[in-house]
This record gives C-alpha cells, structure tokens and sequence, in this order.
C-alpha cells in the first residue's frame, strides 16, 4: 500500500502546504475508522493537490469534440470510444484557435488537469486546440487563405486583363492527363493561330507543387524570348488530397509574381484552390480556361470585315468626304467674313469633281494642295470665331501687351530723368559759365539788356556777385573767335536745349 | 520589322481609317496609308485562318535558347 506514489506526494504536499497540519490519512486510520474523519473540503483539497502533482505540466489530448457550449468561453466533452472528459477553453485561448469547433471534430488539445473542487468536477482546462486529418487540412487551407487575403492576392483590384490575342499561351499541367488534351482541342477550334505551349509538371504528389512554381517561374522569366503572352495552370478533376499541390503557398506565390496573366483551372467546378483564388482569371474548367484566352476566330474576322470595307469606304469617298466637309464649313461660318468664304467654299466644292476628273497630276496636286490649305485655313478662320480658349489667349496677350507698356513708359521717364540731370544749370556753371540778372530779375542776353551802369547779380556755381556794366562791346555774330555757347552742345553728352 | 501581330495590326488599321476619314492627310498620302491598310487586312485575314495549330513542348533547349535571347536583349 505504501507503493501507491501519487497519494504519497500529495499526503507529503498537503502537510507542507496546508497548515494547520490535519490528520493524516494514514493505512491505520482508514483500516480502523477510529481517527476524525476527513472534511468534504479537506478531501477535495487533497484530490486537487494529488491531481496537480501526478499531471503537473500540460497534456496532450486527442479527442472528439461533444455537447459543445459555445459563449465566449468554450465548454464541452472531449471524448472517445470509452470515455469522456470535462473540458474548458476560455475565451483569450479559444480566440487564438484560429477556428470554431464543432460537435464530432477531431482534435488535439493542449490543457492542464484541474479539479473544481465546488462541483467535485475533474476539467481540462485547455490551452491550445488543433484539428486533426481533414480538419487540419481545412484548417490550414483557411489560415493560408486569409493570409493571402492580408496581403491583398485576392484583391480583384491586383488581377490583371487577359491579352485579347495572345501570340503563344503556356499550359502549365501533365502531358499526360485529360486537362491538356481539352486545352488543345479548345484553342485549335477556336483559333489555331495562337500558338500553344506545354510545360509538362506533375500535378499531384509530393513534389508536384515544386515542379509547378519551377514551370510557372520558368515561363515568368523567359515570356519574353518564348512569345507567350499569358498562361494557364490546369488540371482535371480529383480528391482533396490530389489537388492539394494547388493550395501550396508557393504555387500561389509563384502565380501572383508570374510577369503574365494566369488563368487556373483546377479540378471540377466544386472545387476552389489557393491558386485560382490568386490567379488572374479563375475558370471552371480546363474547356472553359482556353476558350477565355483563344479568341473567337469567327467572331474577329467578322470584325476584319467591317474594318476592311470601313477602309474601302474612305478611300473611294475620300473626294467626296472633303466636299461635304468644305460645305460644313461654309454653313458654319457667321459673320463679316461669312458670304466671301461661302462663296470660296462653294467654289472649291464645285471644282472637287472637275479635279477628280482632269488628270494633268502636277496640276492636280497643286489644285489639291491649294484645295487643302484653303480648307485648313478655312477651319482656322471657324476656330478663331469659336474657341473660347482663343479669347483667353488673347486676354493673356493683352494684359502682357498692357505691361509691356507700362515698362516702356517707366523706362523712358528714367531716361528723362537722367537727361534733366545732364542740363541742370549747376551742371553747366560747373564748367565755367555764369547766368546774369538784372536788379529786375530779367537774364541778360544780349548787351542790350545791359547798357552802362546797369546794376547786375552774376550766378556762380557756388553763390553770386554783384557788379556795375562800365561798358559794352557788341559783337557781330560768326566773326568772334570766341565759341559760342551754343555750338558746345555738339558733344553727344553736353546738355540739349538749355543754350539753344 | 517584324510582321505585326493580329492586335498590332488592328491597331494600325484603326489609325489609318481614321487619318483618312478625318481628311487631315492629303490625296497620295491617303493613298498610301490605304494601300498599307489593304495588307494590314490581309495580315488579319492570315492570321485568323491559318488552320494549323503549333503546339510544343517547353524543353531544357527552348529554356536554354530563350535565356541566351534574354541575356542579349539586356
């Protein structure tokens, strides 16, 4: 009896830990009954103490979900064939499951052993929680998705157009499987034009998603050299399992990096993969992928058609075309100039079938010519009347006409003032010459104005001095030697108009 | 200068249509720009049916070949 570890430790536990020390119960006490009997609480505290220290860190435990209550805390039945155990998850753990479980799941928990000691319940008291085989799968699926999703490759914004004629599409699948088989068909009913190129991976097992992104990586780079203008990654129908390689993280990597558009087709239409998640242009299947990157050969040379005769059509009318254009011009004219130019237009017009039918070419050509500057000058003169942004433009030049002008005006007004201050009189006296006043404050010009005992003021530059005339001496004008002062102002920088 | 593809050749279809319709270009340049048009029609009518369809298979060569194409064209 003494061998039975568990109820050992958590005796020895329970002594060190709970003071005051209770009775012990010991072999003898419960063989003869006579001691105290344990308490309920004394009891639950021992189950408790002996739980802890027979499971004392965290355990892993693979059960199946049952009678799970769902609030923000997770309380259900973890069970298996033959038994079943209380389990809780609290809330901050079950946020970070990353999933919801359901009544029947498989899975792993990770929880410590717990007895609530108010119920007498044992609990798990989990910690972690993981699904395990197809719920692991789909775990992981969903996780990957929504990472994908975080990064924005599921952005319909990201997903590029599809060429409408590809020169050369790459099919990434098995050369032996139905998918590509489908492929081909489609495009050469379609349009055999576009060339088709088969990049040969496996596309189930391990290893196949490898082979895959190697393909697509491969084709990324090289598109250029190749001539291929998109591509598709395709393969027919299967299990999960069998698809799995196209819900790997680094096909859909390799997809959303692919330098061209890719179009996923992937298994039946019931099944979505990462990689048509990602890829461009999701199509049900391989059928349908290459008819979205095949153009409809019939449909295009219909179009040929109407391009062709559009063409025929402006090249047999072309004379026509201009006349009409030319009369468009004439009726569109308002104005002064209206009745001149109309009849111009009218003119031209009526001289057009008389050009087409005189074949001297030189004359033609120049007719022509004229013909045409005629009518782009015509179309100008129409411009000129209703552009609005015409009106502004000239505004605009007007404004800088207008100040223009001003700076003009201002210029001048410096070079007048310069001028002013070249012939300013102090210049002058500077010089040498005086101006001389009669009492009366008339300038003596002439010896006239100054006979003989005239009183006069002379102006110096620095003052003035007064003098009496004792006598005059006329002079006949151009036989003097003297210069007059007149003639001083030759030099270019002497000071007009103050001697003339 | 490479034949043009089948949207290339569209495309410079569209344009010549226009150029001339519009009138903007002269007589024989319109001409001209017709007669380019007339092979461009062509060249889409070629394209579109032509029954043989050219399937190959990516091998080591063709990936070796097109990086030699590559490494030139850098």
């Amino acid at each position: 009896m003494t061998e039975r570890l568990p109820f050992r430790a958590a005796e020895s536990n329970a002594a060190r830990s709970a003071p005051p020390a209770p009775p012990s119960p010991t072999a003898g006490n419960e063989a003869s009954g006579q001691s105290a009997p344990l308490t309920v609480s004394r009891l639950a505290s021992l189950i408790g103490t002996s739980l802890r220290s027979a499971f004392p860190g965290a355990l892993r435990v693979a059960g199946e979900i049952s009678g799970l209550r769902e609030r923000t805390h997770w309380f259900f039945d973890l069970k298996d064939a033959e038994a079943a155990v209380n389990c809780v998850m609290f809330a901050t753990q079950a946020r970070r499951a990353g999933f919801t479980p359901r009544d029947g799941m498989a899975v792993v928990v990770t929880a410590r052993v717990d007895y609530y000691a108010r119920s007498g319940r044992i609990s798990l008291v989990c910690e972690k929680m993981e699904p395990v085989g197809a719920g692991a799968l789909d775990l992981k699926l969903r996780q990957l998705v929504e990472e994908l999703r975080a990064l924005g490759w599921l952005d319909p914004a990201r997903k590029r157009p599809l060429p409408t004629f590809p020169r050369r599409v790459a099919v990434v699948t098995s050369r032996t499987g139905a998918a590509l088989q489908d492929v081909l068909i489609t495009m050469k009913r379609r349009c055999p034009a576009v060339g088709v190129l088969v990049v040969d991976t496996r596309v189930q097992g391990d290893g196949a998603a490898a082979e895959v992104v190697a393909a697509i990586n491969t084709v990324s780079r090289l598109h250029a050299a190749l001539g291929v203008d998109a591509l598709i990654v395709t393969r027919g129908g299967g299990s999960a399992e069998d698809l799995w390689a196209f819900n790997e993280r680094i096909v859909a990597e390799a997809i959303v990096h692919c330098s061209i558009p890719v179009v996923a087709a992937i298994g039946h239409e019931v099944d979505t993969t990462v990689a048509e998640l990602v890829a461009d242009e999701r199509c049900a299947t391989p059928t349908q992928a290459a008819m979205r990157l095949a153009p409809d050969s019939d449909a295009l040379l219909r179009q040929v058609g109407v391009v062709a005769r559009r063409l025929g059509a402006a090249a047999t009318q072309l004379p026509i075309a201009r006349r009409r254009h030319l009369g468009q011009i004439a009726a569109e004219l308002d104005g002064a100039g209206r009745k001149a130019l109309h009849r111009d237009a009218a003119r031209l017009a009526a001289l057009l079938p008389r050009l087409e039918r005189n074949r001297p070419v030189e004359l033609h050509a120049r007719l022509r010519a004229r013909t045409n500057e005629l009518a782009s000058a015509l179309t100008r003169a129409l411009h000129l009347r209703i552009q609005p942004e015409r009106i502004d433009d000239a505004a605009r030049r007007l404004e800088r006409a207008a100040a223009t002008v001003v700076r003009d005006r201002a210029a001048i007004v410096e070079a007048r003032e310069r001028q002013l201050g070249a012939v300013s009189p102090m210049r002058v006296m500077e010089r040498g010459f005086s101006v001389t006043l009669r009492t009366d404050g008339k300038v003596v010009r002439t010896v006239a104005d100054a006979p003989p005992g005239e009183e006069v003021e002379t102006r110096v530059v620095d003052g003035a001095f007064r003098s009496v005339v004792q006598g005059q001496r006329p002079i006949a004008p151009g036989s003097d030697p003297a210069p007059r002062p007149a003639r001083r102002r030759a030099a270019p920088d002497d000071a007009p108009g103050l001697f003339a | 200068m490479p034949e043009p593809s089948f949207e290339e050749a569209l495309e410079q279809l569209e344009a010549i249509i226009e150029r001339i319709e519009q009138g903007k270009v002269g007589l024989e340049v319109a001409l001209a720009e017709y007669e380019r048009g007339v092979a461009l029609v062509r060249r889409c009518r070629d394209i579109l049916t032509s029954a043989e369809q050219r399937v190959e298979e990516l091998s080591r060569k063709m990936v070796e070949k097109a990086e030699r194409r590559a490494d030139e064209e850098e």
